[in-house]
């Protein structure tokens, strides 16, 4: 490892008079600390020839006597050896030496590291990537992961769907049913609690395992991929440091008016339509008083003669010119604002090393009332003992987090919890609140309270509820790693690890006694009869839904560790052990009827009779909401792994990996439980060879690897397995159970294998260098569906009969384009990553290929947009027109529909990008550096969306409505339909999924852009502290280029991400 | 120390491997369970999402509905089923009434084979009741797909007309064929006489089968086969067991349910409930009962007020096995034997139940031939949207002097459905074809 070694010269002073060849010179010199400048005490100088020995006094200061051509050696524990061969120039004047710190010196020449083991980058055969500490600095962020964005060729954030929040896929995804997320490796093991709960200032590194034989040390579960997170770390010998680090970061409010709306007037004016037609007759007549609009309230008023047409007419108008979406932005919404503070010390002295940090962050969602709060805690020890032969550390993780979440959002305020009405009045000009009718007429509601019956109020105010509500998730995380290492004999060490883990989290939903949920749930139940008293079953009160989790993990791992060199040329490293892990969840939740917060006391009910509902008594089948439910899971792994290396002279590496990983799946043959898992791999560095003579190409290294990784779907089970419904039959009270596989014995894990081949290279003496990968993966027994002829009783089984194939190329290369004073540099990340589905039994449905993005076809991406063709809009009415299997061109939407085949549909492409990547500029002068990122997605398409007519005219829909065919002619410059003559939903589901709404996605965005300027003592001897940073931040910057011609961004098709601006300080004492 | 960790290393390698077995074997969820008590199976048994239905679209296909406005709107399987499509699935591959049934089967044939594992004299009396129970549900199955998805019985063909793919085992790998009617039939009848041999005379609640459900089933059995005289012999032990009629002159027809509800044990004359397949169709705005069907309710009778909804004219009668329907097998297997006085009398003892009271004027002195006719008629205006009226037509279409043919409109064009058509049976859906499955005629 020691060759890996170099020195540094910062600073040296040079005599001015030649001295002769033999001369002898008494040097003095000062030895600090390169990293801190502190001076080091007690450190050991001498000389080769003359053997003269000196130590460094408490300021640093050491004088010795030399010869000239002799070379002198500083040393000192932890830090890499310093050696000088002193020359007349050198001689005379005082000497600095900065020993750098071994540790420091590692991570400079980047270790990957696996979670089992650190391999330098230059003993790597596999796809590692790293995310040093600066660039993961570079991005400023509550959590871990969104900084590996734009950071790692080959992984991308999965944008295809809105609901996925933090969905990576590392080199595509190779698996169908099971879990799809790459494992996260925090320090040693896995980390299965929420990664949000990790401060990322508590992390020195990332490294993200690509290929098998990256990965396949973690066996069965790197099938997706691995991220291993390396946390902080003291250091031996060294003084302590404390660093702050502190930043502020505001992003804008968002935009409602992103997606285009029907505007409250022709909102007014198309209910008016509706109403003349009767459309609102059954609403209107329902028994269960069924909500309406203030709108038809008025139109119903004005026809029963109850308000005046004038009256009316003035009130419609009125109305006409409102827009809910400025209420929402005035009240529910506001500028987020989050703030993080993280304070870190660390040293250490001889046999002792530290890190102790602490970490707070505050939150302030743009929507009011939610935001989000985050205490961490990390102390890690280590002691050196027994002659630094024993290795013994302890760390400890704590995170305190808690999440309120008073906010609902602004898509569910309306009628029985849907879209609100576009002219709705959520306050008065005062700012009190108005009422909104949500699941009973507003007129009944008020009808009820002016009869002073007994019921509580029945309105609902959205903007009330914002305090009326007290709902938060309250989540604490302790981590507790031990280790002890041995050196038993100088080649070998052995380990021994545990991990102990417990999360809590505890989730509390108060509806307070005033809240509408309670008010609504209480009105429902309550019982009035003439003469008798009021019964209310859901008592008087609050309504307090707790939930808790706790999951606790235990993993224990024994490991030994051989590094042996023979003779000058030969080295092995090889390393085998065994693990152990257990995961527990047990989770809990219930709730308290009529709670009183003030005393924390809830009242019983009854569940088990039913009660008519007050609004419609007939229907006399409700039962009281019951939350009681209780879930036990048990996830264990019992793993076997090894891992060889093997290097000759330093340019050719070997290795090989082995793991076998046994789980408890259930009810499979003990034989199935486990996979044996393998990885070769090879690397040759033909810089290296004597007779590689290529100036311009100073560093040539080949890698190629092979190997298996695996995934597993717990939820199948080999016998046929039930479960029982939480809860009995609400009429028959019995416990009733359904069937939820029928057996499988033949279930096994998924296979996926890789072959990497991968060049590093520098060129132009480094001033051009990277790797360019080439990956082709297969993965088989995938968890698919066959088709079982239905009279057996099931559809489809879920068995291994999927195989899945992808390849790709990733690039990651840096320019040096200017080297001086001003510096320039350019990062440059590439992807291309393709996958096609090569085995599947069962032909998808055609409504699945057009609502699901991940339908499996055979030969085509997993990820996939299926379109019906489209064939224009009909000249003389407006009317979308498809075509027939036969493939005639016609309006029968009931027949495109029924009639179109999987292969009758247009396959528009892959809705995850066949190209991505980054390209980041960095540029410095003096103290400022400057870094913008760049990043881009192609080859993919998304689906628009647009208006949807209903049986309504299009009421509240898309904005498209304004471009909708209107008359001859409008055909050629709208593809948007007319409004049809007859309702017709077949028309809508066939427009809406027509290839005219598939869009590309292509885009270019400019990311984020990082400025940050730099003091250091170094420089600034007068500079009270050692090294201070000060940094502006933005983000989400927005679209420099895109394929599509709509004002959509194809990545948040929903809502763009606000742009974000923070300003931070980082401080090292 | 030196010793101690690598005798650590080595004893925990050790142990990882030892506890292997028990480490491993535990259970992912605790919540799953491998079904294999008598507690398990009933759980299944009272599952009334799986069981407790029945296939509608040969409600819909029959003549009970009338569709105005030419279907717009429909849901197009439902539609087809409506006008009698050619193909009437086109490219749906679920087809709920062909699913649910056969889903049935599968957790009754889980139910059968597990009890084989298990010992009866645990609890014999509990242990028959599950087994009968288990019989019951997967015959009533057999037999609802057979009225759909099988040509009519006919003594002369069953013996070449096949029937329907009968798994009797929960292996999914097995794939026994469609058989013949006869087949099909000997093993319908001789499942529910043992399931009758076991189970009790009542049940608990009315979704489970009992000893009167089961003959009742029976004596609906075997007039599909149209052998009346096991009609009759099995009708009559049906209501030996029970014989309970509402009069409806004890019901309130302005109320919103007028009457009680089948489950847990209200309806009296119910004795097994099956709900139809939730169609929208029933539901829509564009379909109603035809005029043939309402119009044919005279002066104070009390059912059409009673079994639809005077705002919409929806149904709201009740459904699966009931006594009226007992009493009217019983009527007709007695007239075609030839005993016109008992057939006459469960006639008037039924009617005299649904009319109102003083309006109703006994059947009396009728042929056999008007007798019969009139028995048939009630079963029309009695059994609504039961799914009975569609086996009915198949079964009466093949006597010329009971045949109808059905008639729709659709854009000024008229479709007709004529006696014995093949579209009396329903296509096989194609996901079943194969394995020795051949689809029905068209």
């Amino acid at each position: 490892m020691n060759k890996y070694l170099y020195i540094t010269i910062l600073q040296l002073a040079f005599f001015t008079i030649a001295p002769c060849v033999f001369a002898q010179y008494r040097i003095t010199g000062k030895v600090v600390s390169e990293s801190t400048n502190l001076p080091i005490e007690k450190v050991s100088i001498t000389t080769n020839k003359n053997a003269h020995v000196s130590l460094t006094d408490n300021e640093g200061k050491f004088t010795i006597n030399v010869e000239n051509g002799e070379t002198l050696t500083a040393k000192y524990v932890g830090y890499v050896d310093f050696k000088l061969e002193i020359k007349p120039e050198n001689a005379t004047k005082t000497l600095v030496i900065r020993l750098k710190s071994s540790v420091e010196q590692l991570s400079e020449v980047t270790v990957f590291s696996t979670g089992y083991q650190r391999v330098p980058k230059e003993r790597a055969t596999g796809s590692f990537a790293q995310i040093d500490n600066k660039l993961l600095n570079r991005r400023i962020s509550t959590d871990v992961l969104s900084r590996l964005n734009d950071a790692v060729p080959g992984l991308i954030f999965n944008r295809e769907s809105s609901s996925k929040t933090n969905s990576i896929s590392i080199r595509g995804q190779n698996t169908i049913n099971a879990n799809d997320q790459p494992l996260i490796v925090l320090d040693n093991f896995p980390y299965d609690g929420d990664i949000s709960n990790i401060n990322p200032n508590d992390v020195e590194n990332i490294t993200v395992l690509k290929d098998a034989a990256a990965a396949s040390i973690w066996g069965a579960r790197a099938g997706n991929g691995v991220i291993v997170i390396t946390t902080k770390k003291g250091l031996l010998n060294q003084p302590t440091q404390i660093s702050i680090n502190s930043n502020l970061t505001v992003g804008a409010k968002p935009n409602l008016f992103y997606i285009p709306q029907m505007t409250s007037s022709d909102y007014i004016e198309t209910e008016q339509k509706l109403f003349t037609q009767g459309y609102y007759n059954a609403i209107e007549t329902s028994v269960t008083k069924q909500p309406l609009t203030p709108v038809v309230e008025l139109l119903i008023a004005k026809r029963d003669g109850k308000i005046s047409e004038t009256d009316a007419n003035s009130q419609l108008e009125k109305l006409k010119e409102f827009d809910v979406r400025n209420d929402y932005d005035k009240y529910l919404q506001r500028q987020s604002l989050n703030q993080q503070y993280s304070i870190s010390l660390k040293g250490g002295g001889q046999y002792h090393r530290y890190f102790i940090s602490s970490g707070y962050d505050k939150n302030f969602s743009n929507l009011k009332g939610n935001d989000f709060d985050r205490l961490t805690l990390n102390i890690g020890n280590s002691f050196s003992l027994l002659k630094n032969k024993l290795d013994v550390s302890a760390n400890i993780l704590y995170t305190n987090s808690r999440t309120n979440q008073n906010n609902p959002g602004i898509t569910s305020l309306g009628l029985q919890g849907t879209e609100i009405y576009p002219y709705a009045h959520l306050a008065d000009a005062n700012g009190i609140p108005f009422p909104i009718a949500r699941n009973y007429r507003t007129n009944y509601i008020n009808e009820l309270s002016m009869n002073g019956i007994g019921l509580l109020d029945w309105n609902y105010r959205p903007l009330q509820e914002l305090n009326l509500s007290n709902n938060f998730v309250n989540s604490f995380d302790y981590l507790i790693n031990t280790e002890a290492r041995y050196n038993i004999i100088k080649e070998l060490d052995v380990s021994l690890q545990y991990q102990y883990g417990k999360t809590i989290s505890k989730s509390e939903n108060l509806n307070s006694a005033d809240s509408y949920y309670s008010r609504n749930l209480i009105n429902e139940f309550t019982i009035i009869k003439p003469n008798s008293p009021i019964e209310r079953p859901v008592p008087l009160g609050g309504i307090l839904d707790n939930t808790e989790q706790s999951s606790i993990k235990n993993n224990i791992r024994t490991q030994l560790t051989y590094n042996k060199g023979f003779g000058d040329k030969h080295f092995l490293n090889a390393l085998a052990g065994a693990e152990i892990r257990d995961l527990n969840i047990i989770g809990n939740s219930y709730r308290f009827y009529g709670y009183d917060s003030e005393h924390a006391a809830g009242k019983g009910v009854d569940y088990v009779h039913t009660y008519g509902n007050f609004v419609y008594p007939q229907s006399n089948n409700n039962l009281i909401p019951n939350r009681d439910n209780r879930q036990e899971l048990t996830d264990r792994y019992l793993s076997y792994y090894s891992n060889i290396a093997y290097t000759f002279d330093g340019r050719i590496i070997l290795s090989v990996s082995g793991r076998i990983d046994k789980s408890n799946l259930f009810g499979v043959n003990p034989n199935q439980k486990g996979v044996p898992l393998w990885s070769v791999g090879a690397s040759w560095e033909i810089s290296k060879e004597t007779i590689y003579n290529l100036t311009w190409l100073p560093y040539l290294r080949i890698r190629t690897t092979y190997g298996y990784s695996g995934n597993i779907d717990k939820s199948l089970s080999a016998y046929t397995t039930a479960m029982y419904y939480n809860g009995n039959d609400i009429i028959t009270k019995q416990p009733y159970a359904n069937i939820i596989n029928p057996p499988n014995p033949e279930l096994r894990w998924e296979k996926i294998s890789t072959a990497n081949f991968g060049v590093d290279f520098k060129l132009f003496e480094g001033t051009v260098g990277g790797s360019i990968e080439y990956y082709a993966k297969n993965g088989t027994d995938l968890i698919g569906e066959t088709t079982f002829p239905h009279y057996t009783g099931i559809s489809s089984f879920k068995g291994n009969n999927a195989d899945i194939k992808g390849n790709g190329i990733e690039a990651n290369l840096y320019t040096k384009n200017l080297n001086r004073n001003f510096k320039w540099s350019t990062d440059y990340l590439f992807t291309y990553a393709s996958d096609k589905v090569t085995d599947y039994k069962v032909d998808g449905v055609v409504s699945q290929f057009l609502t699901s993005l991940n339908t499996p076809q055979l030969g085509k991406p997993l990820y996939a947009i299926y379109s019906y063709k489209w064939a224009g809009l009909d000249p003389t009415n407006g009317n979308p027109l498809g075509y027939l299997h036969d493939g005639s061109v016609s309006s029968d939407y009931a027949k495109i529909i029924g009639q179109t085949t999987a292969s009758d549909l247009k396959f528009n492409g892959r809705a995850r990008p066949l190209f991505f990547g980054a390209i980041r500029n960095n540029i410095s002068w003096n103290n400022l550096s400057l870094s913008i990122s760049i990043n881009y997605r192609l080859r993919y398409y998304f689906r628009r969306r647009s208006v949807v007519y209903s049986d309504t005219y299009g009421l509240g829909s898309h904005g498209d409505y304004y471009l909708r065919w209107q008359q001859p002619g409008d055909e050629q410059k709208s593809q948007v339909p007319s409004i049809p003559q007859i309702p017709n939903t077949n028309r809508d589901s066939f427009y809406g999924r027509s290839e005219i709404l598939v869009d590309k996605g292509d885009h270019i965005r400019l990311q984020d852009v990082n400025l940050s300027y730099n003091l250091s003592r170094s420089e600034m001897t007068k500079l009270p502290v050692r090294n201070v940073q000060l940094y502006i931040y933005a983000n989400n910057l927005g679209i420099l280029w895109k394929a599509t011609k709509s004002n959509i961004d194809p990545d948040y098709q929903l809502a763009p991400l606000p742009r974000t601006i923070s300003l931070g300080m980082k401080i090292d004492f | 120390m030196k010793k101690a960790l690598i005798i650590i290393g080595v004893s925990l390698t050790i142990f990882f491997a030892g506890c292997e077995k028990d480490f491993l074997d535990k259970k992912p969820n605790k919540a799953l369970l491998v079904p294999t008590t008598l507690n398990d199976f009933q759980a299944l048994l009272d599952n009334n999402i799986v069981f407790n239905v029945n296939p509608a679209l040969n409600i819909i296909a029959g003549d009970e509905y009338t569709v105005t406005n030419n279907g717009t709107g429909l849901n197009i399987l439902q539609s087809n089923a409506y006008y009698w499509a050619d193909d009437i699935y086109q490219a749906a591959t679920v087809i709920a009434d062909w699913d649910t049934p056969y889903k049935q089967v599968f957790y009754a044939n889980i139910i059968l084979d597990g009890l084989e594992k298990l010992d009866r004299n645990i609890d014999p009396a509990r242990y028959d009741n599950i087994k009968g129970s288990a019989l019951f549900v997967r015959s009533f199955a057999f037999y609802n797909l057979v009225q759909l998805f099988a040509q009519p019985y006919n003594m002369e063909t069953a013996t070449t007309i096949p029937a329907i793919p009968m798994p009797l085992s929960s292996d999914v790998n097995k794939r026994p064929g469609r058989g013949t009617l006869e087949q099909f039939y000997i093993q319908l009848a001789s499942d529910l006489k043992t399931s009758a041999e076991l189970l009790p005379l009542i049940a608990s609640f009315k979704s489970r089968p009992s000893k009167w459900a089961c003959f009742s089933l029976l004596a609906r059995v075997y007039l599909t086969k149209q052998n009346y005289r096991n009609a009759f012999d099995y009708a009559e032990a049906s209501l030996s067991i029970n014989n309970n009629l509402i009069d409806y002159n004890s019901l309130d027809a302005t109320a919103s349910n007028p009457f009680p509800a089948t489950l847990p044990n209200g309806n009296p004359e119910v004795s097994y409930n099956s709900e139809n397949l939730s169609y929208a169709f029933v539901r829509s705005t564009v379909v109603k009962f035809s005029d043939d069907l309402t119009s044919a309710y005279e002066q104070g009778d009390l059912r059409k007020a009673l079994y639809f909804i005077p705002s919409n004219g929806r149904f709201r009668g009740y459904v699966g096995i009931a006594n009226d329907e007992v009493f009217l097998v019983r009527a007709e297997s007695a007239c075609r034997l030839g005993k016109l006085d008992v057939a006459g009398e469960d006639l008037n003892f039924l009617l005299v139940r649904r009319y109102k009271t003083g309006t109703f004027v006994p059947v009396q002195g009728l042929s056999q031939t008007e007798l019969l006719n009139k028995i048939l008629l009630e079963r029309k205006k009695e059994l609504v949207a039961r799914g009975i009226r569609w086996t009915d037509l198949r079964r009466l279409n093949q006597e010329p002097l009971t045949a109808v043919t059905l008639k729709r409109k659709r854009d000024q064009a008229e479709i007709v459905l004529l006696p014995n058509s093949p579209k009396y049976t329903f296509l096989l859906p194609n996901t079943e074809l194969g394995n020795g499955i051949e689809q029905n005629p068209r």
